[in-house]
C-alpha cells in the first residue's frame, strides 16, 4: 500500500516523495546524512550547533528572514540533529508547499556564520545543556553511556561535552558545513497533498543545479564486543533513585536488531509488558522504559527504571535481571508475540496519518540506506518466531557485558 | 460533521472519513481536579487512571490485553477541569474497541488493588515533579495565580490528600461527577455512521445522570496585589521562571485576538518578540514562550523560561519590558503577519482523526458554535490592531505573579515588585 517514489538527481541529492494525509497539507525536508557520530574529541557537538546556526542566516535571507516568510506562509520549520542524521523540515499548506524548497536549497550552500551570532547561539545552547542536565534520568543516561561505551561516537552525547561547545569556532562550522551539506549526502523528503511529479520537477527546479559536493571518507571506528560489566553511582539531592542498564544493541537492518526490537517491546510499552508487570505493578517503581532505536553502526539499548523512595535498587536491580534471564531461559508465548506485534503494526498505520511523522521517517530511512524499510520492517518482524526472540534476548541482554548506573539520593550535587 | 445528544444529553459528533482505515474516538467529562473535595487532592486523577485499569468483569490485565491485543490502548485523564479519554482503533477493530470503551464506561471496577498501585504511583509522580523544576516552578505559578480558587486544585493534587483518600471515594466520585449529561464524545474515521449511532445510543445512551444539577464555577478572581513564589534549589543549574497572572477563559470575546497577540508576543515557535530578544538577542534561554492557558471560567496567562541564575533578574526585567511593550498594540506588518499566520498555518492542525475528534469534543464542551472551522478563517483575517491591542492589555494586566524554582535565594524577592 506504499506509494512511496524515489529518484536521485545527477547531483546525487535523492529525492522521496509521497502522496498521503488527510488535508491539503505538505511536508518537505531535507535530510543529511550527518550527526554526532560524525564528530570526533575536540569538536563534539558541532553538528548540533550547525544545525542551530542554519537558523542565522544565508546570503540571500538575513537573519530572521526566514523565520518571517515561513510565519507570514502560515508554516511550520525546525530541525532535529540526531546521531546518524540532522533534518531541516518545513510543513504548509498545499497550495504553497515549494516555498520549503526555496529555503531549504539556499540554506544547503549559502550559509553565512556570523562571529556574534555563533557566540550567541553557543550560550542557547549552554543554557539548552543545562537544562538537560537538571533531569536527573538524563544525567545518569548521559554519564553511563560514556562510561560503558568504548570506541563508538555514540558515546557522548549528541550536544556535545561543554567545553566543547565553548570551544568550537567559525571556522569549524564552516569546515563541517562545507564537507557535510551537499546534494551527495543529502535527501529531499516530500510527503502529503502533492503528486510525486510535481515534487521531482520542483526538486530539479531548485537543487537541479547544486554541485554534487566532495567524496565524504568516512572513518568511524565500530564499537567492539564489550567484555565486560561497567557500574557507575550518582549521588544526587532528588527524590527519586533511579536505575539504568545499558545493552551493546546490533545496527539497523539486521535480523538480530529486529529480533531485539521485539524484545524491548515484550519488556515494556505497554501496560501490562513484562517488566510493568514485574516492576509498576508490584509498587517497586514508577515510571519504566526500554529504549532502542538501531543505528547505522552497533549502539545501545536502555532499560531505565525510576526507583520508589524506601525499595533499595538492589532489589529493583533484581528484579530485573530475573525477568531478563526469564526471557532468555523460557523465551515468549505466541499470544505475547502476536500482541506485541499487533501493537507494533498499529502503530505503524496510525503514524502515517501526520506527513510530519510520516516525513521523519521516510528521511531518517533513506539517510539510513533503504527507504522502503520504513514499511517492509512490519513484514520483517512478522517472520520472527518465539525462538528468534528469545535467541535476541539471550545474546544482547547479558549480564556479564553490559553498563549499570545508580542515581542516589543524598547530598551530593552536579558541581554547580 | 453531524452532532447530536444522546437520550441522557451525552454530546456526540461524528465524522465519517474514509481516506484511512482507522477510527480515533475523544470522551471528555466535566470530572477534574476542580472537584476535589477539600483535603482530598487528587481523588479526580486517581479516579481517571483507577477506572481505566477495568470493569466489573475484567481485571486489569485482561482488560488492557484486550486493547493491546488490537492494536491499541484506551487512557483516561484527568485535567484541571475535564477528563479526557482517548483512543485510536484499526478499522476492523473499532466495534470490538468501542465495545470495550462503553464497558467501561457503564461498569468500572474500581478495585482496592488497582487504587493501591494507582495511589502509589500519583506519590510516585508528585517526588519525581519535584525533581523537575519545571514543574515545580508550574505548580507554585499556578497555586499562586488560583490562591483559594478551585483552579488551585491541581490533577496531582497533594500528599496529604492522597494519603486521606479512602477506596469508597473513587465510586462515589465517579457516581457524582460522570454525569452523561456533562459528557463530550467524538468518533472521527472510517465507520459506518448509522451504526455506530445505533451502538452509542444503546450503550452510553442508556447511562444515568445523577439526580440534581452539575455545579458551576466561579469565575477566577483578579491578582491585585504583586505575588513572588521562590523555591530555593541550590543543587540544581538552571532557574525556572513562570511569570503571568488570570488570562481569558475559552469562551472570552476576545479569543481570537488574544491568540494573535499572543502570537506575537511569544506564542510561536518560529519567530516572537520574546523569542526574539530573550533567545536570540540576549542569548538567555533555549525557549522563551507566553501562553493562555484557558479554562471554562478564567485562564492563566503566563511567560516562561529556564536560565541560569545570574540571569534571572535582567531575564524577568526583559519578560515585563516586553509585556509593557505589547499592551501598547502591534505593528502593522506584525498584525499582517499574525493573521497570516494564523489563517495559513489552520490545516495544519488536523492531520489526523486523533486531532480532529480531540478538536470536536473540546468545542462542544467550551460551547463554541458548530461552524467554528468554517469562519475561523474569515474571524482572523477580520482581527484589526485594535483588537489585538485591547487583546494584549487584558492579557497582561495582571500579570503580577512570579515564581521561580531553582539556585536562587529570597533576595530575588524585590524583582517581583518591578
Amino acid at each position: 500500500m506504499s506509494a512511496v517514489e524515489r529518484r536521485t538527481l545527477d547531483n546525487g541529492l535523492t529525492v522521496v516523495a509521497e502522496r498521503r494525509g488527510l488535508g491539503p497539507v505538505v511536508f518537505a525536508g531535507v535530510v543529511y546524512r550527518v550527526g554526532s557520530r560524525d564528530e570526533r574529541p575536540g569538536l563534539t557537538g558541532i553538528s548540533h550547533l550547525l544545525e542551530h546556526m542554519m537558523f542565522k542566516g544565508t546570503r540571500k535571507y538575513a537573519k530572521g528572514e526566514v523565520a518571517a516568510l515561513v510565519e507570514r506562509n502560515g508554516g511550520e520549520l525546525n530541525a532535529f540533529t540526531s546521531e546518524d542524521v540532522t533534518m531541516y523540515y518545513e510543513v504548509f499548506a498545499a497550495d504553497r508547499w515549494e516555498l520549503a524548497l526555496e529555503i531549504e536549497s539556499e540554506r544547503m550552500v549559502n550559509l553565512a556564520v556570523d562571529e556574534a551570532e555563533l557566540e550567541s547561539e553557543r550560550q542557547v545552547i549552554l543554557e539548552e545543556r543545562a537544562m538537560y542536565l537538571d533531569i536527573p534520568a538524563i544525567e545518569l543516561a548521559e554519564e553511563l553511556t560514556a562510561a560503558a561505551v568504548r570506541e563508538s561516537p555514540y558515546r557522548w552525547p549528541i550536544i556535545g561535552w561543554e567545553a566543547d561547545i565553548a570551544a568550537i569556532t567559525r571556522a569549524d562550522v564552516l569546515e563541517h558545513y562545507g564537507r557535510y551539506y551537499a546534494p551527495g549526502n543529502a535527501a529531499l523528503v516530500v510527503v502529503g497533498d502533492v503528486e510525486p511529479g510535481e515534487v521531482f520537477a520542483a526538486a530539479e527546479r531548485r537543487f537541479g543545479s547544486i554541485p554534487g559536493g566532495p567524496e565524504i571518507e568516512r572513518r568511524v571506528p565500530r564499537e567492539p564486543e564489550w567484555t565486560r560489566t561497567t557500574r557507575i553511582e550518582l549521588v544526587r539531592q532528588t527524590q527519586l533513585p533511579q536505575l539504568q542498564i545499558l545493552f551493546r544493541a546490533p545496527e539497523i537492518g539486521t535480523r538480530d536488531s529486529e529480533a531485539l526490537f521485539l524484545v524491548a517491546n515484550v519488556l515494556s510499552g505497554t501496560k501490562t509488558s513484562r517488566l510493568d508487570l514485574a516492576l509498576v505493578e508490584t509498587n517497586k517503581a514508577g515510571d519504566l522504559q526500554v529504549q532502542f532505536h538501531p543505528k547505522a553502526d552497533p549502539s545501545t539499548m536502555l532499560v531505565a527504571v525510576e526507583g520508589q523512595p524506601g525499595v533499595p535498587l538492589e532489589e529493583v536491580e533484581g528484579i530485573l535481571w530475573e525477568e531478563l534471564a526469564r526471557l532468555a531461559r523460557d523465551g515468549v508465548t505466541e499470544e505475547e508475540l502476536d500482541r506485541a506485534l499487533n501493537q507494533v503494526e498499529a502503530h505503524h498505520l496510525f503514524a502515517l496519518q501526520s506527513p510530519s511523522n510520516r516525513g521523519f521517517l521516510l528521511g531518517w530511512h533513506e539517510a539510513h540506506g533503504d527507504v522502503a524499510y520504513a514499511d517492509t520492517i512490519v513484514g520483517r518482524l512478522r517472520e520472527l518466531n518465539a525462538v528468534d526472540v528469545q535467541a535476541a534476548a539471550g545474546r544482547w541482554l547479558d549480564r556479564g557485558r553490559c553498563g549499570v548506573a545508580r542515581l542516589l539520593p543524598g547530598a551530593g550535587g552536579n558541581g554547580a | 460533521m453531524k452532532r447530536i445528544l444522546l437520550k441522557n444529553g451525552m454530546s456526540v459528533t461524528l465524522q465519517p472519513d474514509r481516506t484511512d482505515p482507522v477510527v480515533a474516538v475523544s470522551l471528555l467529562f466535566r470530572a477534574g481536579s476542580v472537584l476535589d473535595p477539600d483535603g482530598r487532592e487528587g481523588l479526580a486523577n486517581v479516579c481517571a487512571d483507577t477506572m481505566e485499569r477495568g470493569t466489573s468483569a475484567l481485571e486489569f490485565v485482561e482488560f488492557s490485553r484486550r486493547f493491546e491485543r488490537i492494536g491499541s490502548n484506551l487512557s483516561l485523564g484527568a485535567g484541571s477541569e475535564l477528563v479526557h479519554g482517548g483512543a485510536t482503533f484499526l478499522k476492523r477493530h473499532a466495534e470490538t474497541g468501542l465495545s470495550l470503551l462503553a464497558d467501561v464506561l457503564a461498569d468500572p471496577g474500581f478495585r482496592e488493588s488497582d487504587f493501591e498501585i494507582v495511589r502509589a504511583l500519583a506519590r510516585n509522580d508528585l517526588d519525581a515533579r519535584e525533581d523537575d523544576l519545571d514543574d515545580v516552578a508550574e505548580d507554585l505559578f499556578f497555586r499562586g495565580v488560583a490562591d483559594g480558587h478551585a483552579y488551585a486544585k491541581l490533577p496531582h493534587g497533594t500528599r496529604e490528600g492522597l494519603d486521606a483518600l479512602r477506596p469508597g471515594d473513587l465510586r462515589a466520585f465517579h457516581a457524582g461527577s460522570y454525569r452523561p449529561d456533562r459528557a463530550f464524545l467524538a468518533v472521527v474515521g472510517d465507520f459506518d455512521e448509522g451504526r455506530v449511532l445505533r451502538f452509542l445510543e444503546e450503550r452510553l445512551g442508556t447511562l444515568p445522570n445523577p439526580p440534581g444539577e452539575a455545579a458551576e464555577l466561579p469565575p477566577l478572581p483578579a491578582v491585585t496585589e504583586p505575588r513572588v513564589l521562590v523555591r530555593t534549589r541550590p543543587e540544581k543549574t538552571q532557574a525556572k521562571i513562570y511569570l503571568g497572572g488570570p488570562g481569558l477563559s475559552a469562551g472570552d470575546p476576545d479569543r481570537l485576538a488574544a491568540i494573535a497577540a499572543n502570537h506575537v508576543l511569544g506564542g510561536s515557535s518560529i519567530r516572537s518578540r520574546l523569542g526574539d530578544e530573550i533567545r536570540d538577542k540576549r542569548g538567555l534561554a533555549y525557549s522563551v514562550y507566553s501562553r493562555n492557558f484557558e479554562r471554562s471560567n478564567g485562564g492563566f496567562f503566563v511567560v516562561h523560561m529556564g536560565t541560569r541564575p545570574e540571569n534571572v533578574q535582567g531575564a524577568v526585567e526583559a519578560i515585563r519590558e516586553e509585556l509593557a511593550r505589547i499592551a501598547q498594540g502591534v505593528t502593522g506588518q506584525e498584525l499582517d503577519d499574525a493573521r497570516a499566520y494564523l489563517t495559513g498555518s489552520f490545516p495544519l492542525r488536523f492531520t489526523t482523526y486523533g486531532k480532529l475528534a480531540r478538536f470536536w469534543t473540546r468545542s462542544a464542551f467550551y460551547g463554541w458554535p458548530e461552524d467554528y472551522l468554517e469562519t475561523y478563517v474569515p474571524r482572523i483575517r477580520a482581527l484589526e490592531a485594535a483588537d489585538l491591542r485591547r487583546a494584549a492589555e487584558r492579557l497582561v494586566a495582571g500579570a503580577r505573579v512570579l515564581a521561580v524554582a531553582g539556585p536562587v535565594g529570597e533576595d530575588l524577592r524585590p524583582v517581583g515588585n518591578g
